[in-house]
């Protein structure tokens, strides 16, 4: 247990939250985008986190049966909404359908979007709070004995 | 005459050395919360020391384990090596979100001031009796 325990638990939150921005940016980005590689108009991606034990070494292993479990943020992946994609009557649309004139769009709520980027906007600065609490205890354990 | 650590430092010394080791997991603990504050079923962890670190301190002269029972071996002397052992709980919670996180950010935060504050101050007061050992070292001066 040190101070780089704390550190590496914070900085895989930050990054952690950091996959998800670039993943909202990538939403908001691709909100009218009808045309995919995949074919058919852009899904919405979500990312998953899951909690891992902190530094997985031989060492660490021994240890857990005492010491306390702790869990760093990991993404486990990036999935893909499965919710049908929002039709829109738009004739004049190239993708639009040829007899009933409605385009599939992406599924996505702009609104949720931009409270999901808020909310990872505070975990992010949450983390940063803790990363520099940890640092600045660090310094402060440095300066035992200079009083 | 031969010195020894014990006669240097006095247990009050022993004391908050532990502490810092204790506050420094449970800063990790905290940290760990926070970090999960957005992962789904992650239930936040509880840290606490003082009851054992009191025990562990007892009214005697030397820092050691209260045995709560006869079978269990005499620790001689708690030596500061992080050896205290805290108590590691899930926290339990009232209220739990639609994904089974019962991390409440606002109340990690908090505790994480309060830990980071409480670290200050016991570095502070191992500065001062270091001082006054420093003062007492050199005669005065």
């Amino acid at each position: 247990m040190s101070f780089l325990d704390g550190l590496k638990i914070s900085s895989s939150a930050l990054a952690a939250e950091r996959v998800r921005m670039n993943v909202i940016s990538s939403n908001l980005a691709n909100a009218n985008t009808t045309r995919t590689e995949e074919g058919g108009p852009y899904k919405r991606k979500d990312v998953v986190f899951t909690a891992r034990d902190t530094g997985v070494t031989f060492d660490n292993l021994m240890r857990q049966a005492f010491d306390p479990n702790l869990k760093e943020v990991k993404v486990d992946g990036i999935v893909e909404d499965q919710k049908a994609p929002k039709m829109v009557y738009n004739p004049g649309h190239p993708d639009a359908d040829k007899e009933t004139g409605m385009v599939a769009m992406p599924n996505i709520s702009v609104m949720e979007e931009m409270v999901n980027m808020i909310t990872s906007n505070r975990a992010f600065e949450a983390n940063t709070t803790a990363l520099n609490a940890t640092k600045q205890m660090a310094s402060t354990a440095i300066n035992i004995g200079r009083g | 005459m031969k010195i020894t650590s014990n006669q240097v430092f006095a247990k009050a010394d022993n004391v908050l050395e532990e502490s810092l080791n204790q506050r420094l997991i449970k800063q990790n603990v905290i940290t760990s919360n926070i970090s999960n504050a957005q992962t789904p079923g992650y239930r936040a962890l509880g840290y606490e020391f003082e009851e054992q670190l009191r025990a562990a301190v007892g009214n005697d002269g030397a820092m050691s384990i209260n045995a709560t029972d006869a079978r269990h071996f005499k620790h001689q002397g708690l030596t500061v090596n992080g050896d205290l052992r805290g108590d590691l709980h899930v926290k339990p919670s009232e209220s739990v979100g639609n994904d089974g996180n019962t991390v409440d950010l606002d109340s990690e935060m908090a505790d994480l001031a309060w830990n980071q504050t409480l670290y200050r101050a016991t570095v502070e007061l191992l500065n001062r009796r270091l001082g006054m050992m420093r003062y007492g070292i050199n005669g005065g001066r």
